[in-house]
This record gives structure tokens, C-alpha cells and sequence, in this order.
């Protein structure tokens, strides 16, 4: 994955395939281009970001090998780090989830259209095997997921 | 083909119960050599929008098991297959990361090298092409069905696919051997909108449901999918997707494990068909 963050002509080819700026008039990938070498803080504030489904069309109609997704990735990754309000809070859920049981879902009762429920057991499927959450958490702390520059006033760290 | 670990990821065991079903099943008729990976976690696909590290470091500790006991791995979700295709080429490409990475893995005795491949369910059924033909005993007749690879299944802009055909030309041929019919339509690259859900929007489902409205009216009798989030995307939810986009959104989708078990003759409750609430 060798991409050019500077070689975008503005065509917006990616923002024309783009599916989300097609529900979302206010998301346009080719602008998010632009503005991440000249307007990064106020981009960072942009809620919006999660709006990409990342879907990768950018990427794949792009002809000067810019990845709009990355771009878009790397700005949510920084917001994520600075505590921003917008990171959406299903992430604490995830996080959490993770931590706690190694996966990022947890194991549903399923209901069928006539209200039937079943669980794994009922299925005949194996229980799903034991994680070893201790090292994976452990891993992600020295790795720094967990360390985030938060103001004072609202630290939402998920630090233990 | 070469043993692979089937990687079941987090979707699959936790509620799409009728793709493991469908895929143990499918796996078991077909005799491939495949197990199903024990040691694993979540494929780091969740966090990539947070922290690189984290997403590199889970998807690598799969990879790192399953080149321990020298196996390719073979996700079988959309989404855990791009996160570990993705992974291995930064890991192969940032020897910082890397190293950094490995570091942690060798706390319990595992390195990346990337010495395994990254195999596709969809590749794996096109090589096996003439033994799914084979267990036919009960055909299609021309029902018409459309296909939906899925964003993360398709190759990269500069990838050259497996045997010069593209996953979505093989995932049609596939359907073809069943006597399906199939065929290309303009949606047919639009994407499901998992990937959005976690934004709390109708977004996603207005994608994902306005192109069950278009193939409804297109005179599709249902729709094929290879992975979890689509499915949930086109098949569990409609219910919430008829409700945002006010109208009775109603297409019956299966997995495409499902249709080869259904034209092979297995029974339901093998396949998970009873699971399904859109047929
Ligand atoms: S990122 Fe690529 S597709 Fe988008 S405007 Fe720039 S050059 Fe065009
Ligand atoms: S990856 Fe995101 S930005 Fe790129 S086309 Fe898809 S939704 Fe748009």
C-alpha cells in the first residue's frame, strides 16, 4: 500500500463514486484531500468523518494512487487520540468487549421469523474456544491504544 | 489446495450462526483440508478507525498462530479478510512496525514473517469448481439471483487476480454451475454499509436498502452474499431497513454456502435455512 498523499489533481473522481457523499451532500472525499495538508485542525472537528463506510471505492478509482480512505483513516485515528467528542461512543463498547472477551461481539440468542430462539448449543456448534484476553490487553497497553491526550475536564480514557 | 485455518472472527460465532453452519457443512462435503483455527481473537477490523497499532497487532497475532502451525488463513468474513491482507503488507512493508509488533508476539512464542498466505473462500470454491458441479442432485432452473461479493472481497486496484479472474466473475460462475441466473447490474459493486453502522446513522441502511428496492424491481427472486456483514446488512435487518426508508423492503438472501448445500441436497438445519428470517 504505496500511496501518494500529494499527487491528488483534484478530479473527484473518488468523491463522485463515493457512497456515502451521495446520501451525505456535506462529504466529499476530494475536499477532505485538499484540506488535510492545509486545514487539518478544523478537520479533526469534523463529525462526519464517521460517515465513511469504508467501502475503499475512493481508493480503487483514484488514477493518481491517492487513498482519500486513508486519509479519512488517519484523521480518526488523531481524533480518536485527542479525546474528541465526535468519535462515536460505540467504540467504548468495542473496546470494552474486546478487553473483556477478546472478540468485538458478543455471543447473541438469535430470534428466527417465527419467534424461534437458538444459541450456539441449540445448533449443534462448538462453544467458541477460550482467548487469551490477559496478554492480548496487556499488548494493546504497551502498544499505547489505551494512552490518549485528553483535556482535563473530559478524559474519557479507557485506561484501567 | 494448501491447508488453511478457517478463522471464524467475531460476527460469525456470535450471531451469524447460519454461515458457520453452512460453511463447517460445505467445507465437510467438499473433504478440503481445512480446520477450524482454535487459538485467535478479533481480527483488529473494529479498531482500524482508532489506532493503527492496535488493529496491526491483533490481526497479526491470527496470522502469527496460523503460520505456526503452517497454515494459510482463511477468514471467513469480508471484513477480517481486507484487515489481514491489509496488515501483512504494512508488517511487510514497515519494518518499525514490524519489529515493534513481533515484540509483543514473542511473549508467547509467535512471529510474523508473513511467510503464509491470506486465502478467499470464493477462490478456494472456483479451484473446486468441477466437485461442487458434481454433488448437484437438485438445481435452480434458472431462479434468478443476484450476486454480492462485498466491498472487502474484491481485489485492490493494482492486484492481479488468482488465475486472471476477478472474486465477483468467479462468485457468478459458481452460482452459474448451480443453474442460477445471474448476471452483471448496475449496482452491483455498491457497498452494504457496515462499515458505517458504528456512526449511529440511517446512512447505511438507506445503501444497503435501496439496492434490495432496486433489484426487487429488477425481477430478482433473491440475492447471494459471502460475508457477515452484508448479510446482516441485506438479510437480518430488513425489518429496520423497511422502517427507515419507509417500505416493505422483502428479498429473500442466503449465503452462497447456503445455495451450493441447497443444490447439493442437504437438509435445512444443516445449512442454518431456518435461521434466516428474510426467506
Ligand atoms: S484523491 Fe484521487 S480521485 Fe480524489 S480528487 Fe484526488 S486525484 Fe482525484
Ligand atoms: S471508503 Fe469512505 S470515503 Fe472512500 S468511497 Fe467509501 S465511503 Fe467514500
Amino acid at each position: 500500500m504505496n500511496f501518494d498523499e500529494t499527487a491528488c489533481y483534484i478530479c473527484a473522481k473518488c468523491t463522485s463514486g463515493c457512497p456515502t457523499a451521495a446520501y451525505d451532500p456535506t462529504f466529499k472525499p476530494h475536499v477532505i484531500v485538499a484540506r488535510s495538508k492545509v486545514d487539518h485542525e478544523n478537520l479533526l472537528e469534523e463529525e462526519n468523518l464517521w460517515s465513511c463506510v469504508l467501502c475503499k471505492r475512493c481508493e480503487r478509482r483514484c488514477p493518481q494512487n491517492v487513498s482519500p480512505l486513508l486519509i479519512v483513516t488517519e484523521l480518526k485515528n488523531e481524533s480518536y487520540k485527542h479525546c474528541k467528542d465526535h468519535v462515536p461512543k460505540g467504540f467504548e463498547v468495542l473496546i470494552k468487549l474486546v478487553k473483556d472477551t477478546g472478540l468485538a461481539s458478543r455471543e447473541e440468542t438469535i430470534i428466527t421469523a417465527d419467534f424461534d430462539e437458538f444459541e450456539r448449543e441449540d445448533l449443534g456448534l462448538p462453544p467458541i474456544p477460550d482467548i487469551n484476553t490477559k496478554v492480548i490487553t496487556k499488548a494493546l497497553t504497551e502498544l499505547g491504544f489505551f494512552d490518549k491526550i485528553c483535556e482535563e475536564s473530559r478524559s474519557t480514557s479507557t485506561e484501567e | 489446495m494448501e491447508p488453511a485455518f478457517l478463522n471464524l472472527g467475531c460476527k460469525v460465532p456470535t450471531s451469524q450462526y447460519a454461515f458457520e453452519l453452512s460453511t463447517r457443512a460445505v467445507i465437510k462435503e467438499l473433504n478440503l483440508p481445512i480446520e477450524v483455527q482454535q487459538e485467535y481473537n478479533c481480527c483488529g477490523f473494529p479498531f482500524i478507525s482508532l489506532d493503527k497499532n492496535a488493529w496491526v497487532y491483533l490481526a497479526a497475532r491470527n496470522l502469527a498462530f496460523a503460520e505456526k502451525a503452517k497454515r494459510n488463513l482463511l477468514p471467513i468474513c469480508n471484513g477480517c479478510f481486507l484487515s489481514y491482507v491489509e496488515a501483512r503488507e504494512e508488517l511487510l512493508h514497515d519494518s518499525k512496525l514490524r519489529k515493534k509488533i513481533n515484540n509483543q508476539l514473542a511473549k508467547e512464542g509467535l512471529k510474523f514473517t508473513g511467510k503464509y498466505k491470506i486465502v478467499h473462500l470464493i477462490d478456494i470454491f472456483y479451484e473446486v469448481r468441477d466437485e461442487i458441479k458434481s454433488k448437484i442432485v437438485k438445481n435452480f432452473d434458472k431462479k434468478k439471483i443476484a450476486v454480492h461479493l462485498g466491498c472487502h472481497g474484491e481485489e485492490e486496484r493494482n492486484e492481479e487476480p488468482i488465475d486472471g479472474i476477478p472474486r465477483i466473475d468467479k462468485m457468478m460462475t459458481i452460482m452459474r454451475d448451480l443453474c442460477i441466473e445471474t448476471d452483471l447490474y448496475p449496482t452491483i459493486h455498491e457497498c452494504c454499509g457496515a462499515g458505517g453502522i458504528i456512526s449511529e446513522k440511517d446512512l447505511p441502511f438507506k445503501m444497503s436498502g435501496n439496492k434490495l428496492v432496486e433489484l426487487i424491481e429488477m425481477g430478482y427472486e433473491g440475492m447471494a452474499t459471502i460475508c457477515p456483514f452484508c448479510q446482516s446488512q441485506y438479510e437480518t435487518k430488513q425489518a429496520v431497513i423497511s422502517q427507515i426508508i419507509s417500505k416493505k423492503v422483502q428479498l429473500p438472501v442466503y449465503y452462497l454456502t447456503q445455495l451450493m448445500g441447497m443444490a447439493w441436497g442437504l437438509d435445512e438445519e444443516t445449512l442454518g435455512l431456518h435461521l434466516n428470517t428474510s426467506l
